[in-house]
């Protein structure tokens, strides 16, 4: 009796591995965890950022946009289907190019955006109440107005007050504190 | 079975094209309940021997999480393990009930019960107890992982390991308090409370439940006339438990008593025994104090001191044998002390980002009763005197592991370890384990080759005639695991083991001698099928378990059944309501001897239905009516202790209502 099981068996667990064979090959589309905690972080910022200087903080969706990488949308997705924002619930989209940026009042940059794509983008939003977020060392200095880095296997944040300053936006200076103020302040500015 | 492991081996060769990518079991509901300062906690990479990613491990894990067990409304901790694949049960409906994983019967000693990390099975068997002891509502998850894990865990961890973790005070103020009423007089009140200080670093949690029920009607022909129409069945738990952690140190202390009848321990009708006035009473006191020093990017050094209490009290009355024409019965009367303290040092260790290290040494020193000592009232209708206490032995315990996990490439980690312990009454046991994990996003497969031990406790050498040669019982266990996500919310995945006990303890009789000896082996061939889908507002599971236990060739072990398997769905019908209904299939299986009401020995198959419904949030008050066994079927589970059967419970409804503090 055993040993028919143990046939069985064997033809149950080799079918399983040619139909497994089949449908495995496919490039994998889920977010890293890095991505769900800075998902986690942008949550949390929308609370400490006064929007109401934005001309589109009071339609009736609160947007979000990302360019780069599409998995980190998915990540935000995550977040905001399951929270509000001002008791609005949030629209996330995917974008590819500047002009799609439109009523965002996030813009989140990943780091797969190149200098020259996020110069683009910064030259488009800088002066405008959009709060752009990018996660690259680097990008705060050059102008994103909150930049997610890694520090020591932690999330740290930088904030350019050179560009937030430009922004118009008001930031929770409990959120101002927590993080490392980056852009120099004695220049032409 | 070679040309089997080899066909699996190419199958996980084929999939080397597929992507990585991180994944993991933290979730968004987790990070949006986390505060800023949470997040700013939160590493990237999670890392550490108890902490690793479920797809790291190398073991099968299942996970229950606090969601499942609040929808499902579970009220026992067999309840929750019921719908996971891979286990059996003989639940006694007593004062205790039997978990069986992966095909091995045993009186609990095969499976590790841990309470956040703390072993709690009880010290003179070995076995944990099951029944309804735990407080459900303080569970923030409960870890299954299958297969032995004596490497890291030493003795008795050979068909698996139960971890409950109870609820973190990470979460800022929470708190809830419950009540339950339902049928077969069953009622509970619980409560837990957390709460942590920023700026101190300070988290405490606290927790309580009571709980009362009489399980069953097993009176006279609903219990297969085992018993008699007035018989007596209760069971009383209490369970207190609170933890503190400030800084890098934390402390916790879990206080359970149950409180039962005896009476299906043994017959009432056709034997001595009476069926009313028994009582089980057993303490169990386990806590510990822990250091935690993760200051350094590569060293981690935990050391923990624990204590563990698992007294059966001196007012227990084990058993009352009925008067008769010609003599006046008794009451016997059970008291066994025992306790053990230990010292857990252990450093985990990354010397360079592919390898990690883990070590440890643990000292034990554990004093047991030889065995339970004995009162007797002389008469059917005096309680027993408290009994004297017993003779304890000293048993000295010296263990050290090594476990390291290297990432040969990205995607393929190598996991080898060893354990060596050594005891004052069962020698030295060395315990190695093997493993390798592939991983990509999608994709998981591991392979392993585990040893496991249970060794024999000290009053086993003591028991009958006793026996001084007893060595422990050994397991090898070689296992593949594979798991598969098809698209972003379902998930298939699949185990197949072949396990191997060598040296079982086995009960010697040979006339009015009596003694253990190591004799027999239990074989074990076995799958593990299980798929996961899950949405916004729709959960679905199922899982199929083969299992083949036998002691040789054509001679199944008693008690397992080959098929069993689990279906459940959870719908939220809104933000505020949600459904279930859970379906368990059991097949048939062997009673160990001739159940005297069928004329055989046959425990016939059973399909059972249970579900709640429940309203959330209605200004804080969460309300749920749950039904176990709908279609009111009747089933049994075997016996090892007399000639006959359990019968199970009936159709059980019961409401629960709880308010949700600091909301």
């Amino acid at each position: 009796m055993a040993k028919s099981s143990l046939h069985i068996a064997k033809h149950i667990v080799l079918l399983i591995i040619i139909f497994s064979g089949l449908i495995i090959p496919c490039r994998g589309e889920a977010q890293t965890r890095e991505q769900l905690l800075k998902a986690g972080y942008i949550e949390k910022f929308t609370h400490f950022v006064d929007w109401s200087k934005n001309p589109h903080s009071n339609d009736s969706l609160f947007k979000v946009a990302v360019i780069g990488d599409k998995k980190f949308s998915m990540a935000l997705e995550q977040i905001f289907s399951k929270t509000k924002v001002n008791e609005k619930s949030v629209k996330v989209t995917y974008i590819t190019s500047v002009d799609q940026i439109k009523d965002n009042l996030i813009l989140v940059i990943s780091k797969s955006v190149s200098n020259d794509k996020l110069d683009e983008i910064l030259n488009y939003t800088t002066g405008k109440t959009i709060l752009t977020i990018s996660e690259k060392d680097g990008y705060g200095v050059r102008g994103s107005i909150i930049n997610l880095i890694v520090v020591d296997e932690f999330i740290r944040y930088e904030i350019n007050r050179i560009t937030l300053g430009k922004s118009g936006l008001k930031m929770n200076s409990l959120l101002i504190k927590s993080g490392t103020l980056v852009g120099k302040v004695d220049s032409n500015d | 079975m070679k040309r089997l492991f080899l066909l699996l081996l190419i199958g996980v060769n084929c999939f080397s094209n597929v992507f990585a990518q991180e994944k993991d079991t933290l979730k968004a509901d987790d990070i949006i309940k986390m505060s800023f300062t949470d997040l700013m906690n939160t590493k990237v990479i999670s890392a550490s021997k108890v902490q690793q990613e479920i797809k790291d491990v190398s073991a099968t894990v299942q996970v229950i999480t606090a969601e499942q067990i609040k929808d499902r409304g579970y009220f026992t901790l067999e309840e929750a393990l019921g719908d996971l694949p891979g286990f059996q049960f003989r639940n006694i409906n007593g004062f205790n009930s039997y978990v069986f994983l992966r095909g091995a019967p045993s009186q609990n000693n095969l499976i590790l019960l841990l309470v956040d990390g703390v072993q709690i099975n009880e010290l003179n068997s070995g076995g944990f107890y099951g029944g309804g002891q735990f407080n459900m509502s303080n569970i923030e998850r409960i870890e299954v992982v299958y297969g032995p894990s004596s490497t890291l865990y030493g003795t008795n961890a050979v068909s698996g390991i139960i971890n409950i973790i109870t609820k973190s005070s990470n979460w800022g103020k929470k708190g809830q308090i419950s009540m339950l009423g339902g049928t077969f007089n069953t009622g509970m009140m619980d409560f837990n409370l957390r709460n942590y200080n920023d700026e101190n670093e300070v988290a405490y949690s606290i927790s309580g439940m009571y709980k009362v029920t009489e399980k069953a009607d097993l009176r006279g022909v609903n219990g297969d006339n085992n018993w008699s129409d007035e018989m007596e069945n209760f069971e009383n738990d209490l369970s207190l438990s609170a933890k503190l952690r400030i800084k890098n140190f934390s402390a916790g202390v879990v206080y359970q008593n149950k409180k039962s009848s005896m009476t299906t321990n043994t017959k009432s009708i056709g034997d001595k025994y009476f069926d009313r006035n028994t009582l089980w009473n057993i303490s169990f006191l386990n806590g510990f104090v822990k250091y935690t020093n993760n200051k350094s990017k590569r060293i981690t050094y935990n050391s923990t001191l624990y204590y563990r209490n698992a007294t059966v009290n001196p007012n227990t009355v084990n058993n009352i044998v009925k008067a008769t024409d010609t003599t006046s019965g008794n009451q016997v009367g059970n008291y066994r002390p025992n306790h053990l303290i230990g010292l857990d040092n252990q450093l985990i260790y990354s010397p360079f980002e592919k390898l990690m290290i883990i070590g440890g040494i643990i000292g034990e020193i554990e004093q047991l009763s030889d065995g339970f000592s004995i009162s007797n009232s002389n008469s059917q209708f005096v309680s027993p005197p408290a009994p004297a206490k017993p003779n304890m032995l000293n048993n000295n315990l010296f263990s050290y592991y090594l476990q390291l996990n290297y990432k040969i490439f990205n995607k393929l980690s190598f996991i080898g370890g060893i354990r060596h312990d050594f005891s004052s009454y069962y020698g030295q046991v060395l315990t190695p384990r093997a493993g390798l994990v592939f991983n990509t996003d999608k994709f998981t497969a591991k392979i392993m080759f585990n040893r496991a031990f249970r060794a024999p406790k000290p009053w086993d050498y003591e028991f009958g005639s006793g026996n001084e040669s007893l060595k422990p019982e050994n397991m090898h266990s070689y296992e593949l695991f594979t798991s598969y996500s098809i698209f972003k919310n379902l998930s298939l995945g699949a185990s197949f083991y072949r396990n191997l006990i060598n040296d079982k303890l086995t009960l010697d009789i040979s006339g009015s001698d009596v003694r253990w000896v190591n004799k027999n082996k239990l074989n074990t061939f076995g799958f593990e099928l299980y798929g996961n889908y899950s949405s916004k507002s729709l959960s679905l599971y199922a899982n199929y378990t083969y299992t083949d236990s036998y002691e040789q060739e054509g001679i199944l072990i008693p008690e397992i059944s080959m098929h069993t398997a689990n279906a459940g769905i959870t719908y939220s019908f809104t933000s505020h309501i949600k459904a279930n209904l859970r379906a368990n299939y059991l097949g048939g299986r062997k009673n160990p001897l001739q159940i005297p009401s069928t004329g055989n020995d046959k425990i016939d198959a059973a399909f059972l239905l249970n579900g709640a419904i429940s309203y959330n949030d209605f200004h804080g008050f969460d309300i749920q009516l749950k039904v176990n066994n709908f279609f009111n079927e009747v089933y049994y589970h075997p016996s090892n202790r007399f000639a006959g059967r359990y019968r199970q419970p009936q159709r059980t409804i019961m409401l629960k209502v709880t308010y949700n503090l600091f909301r």
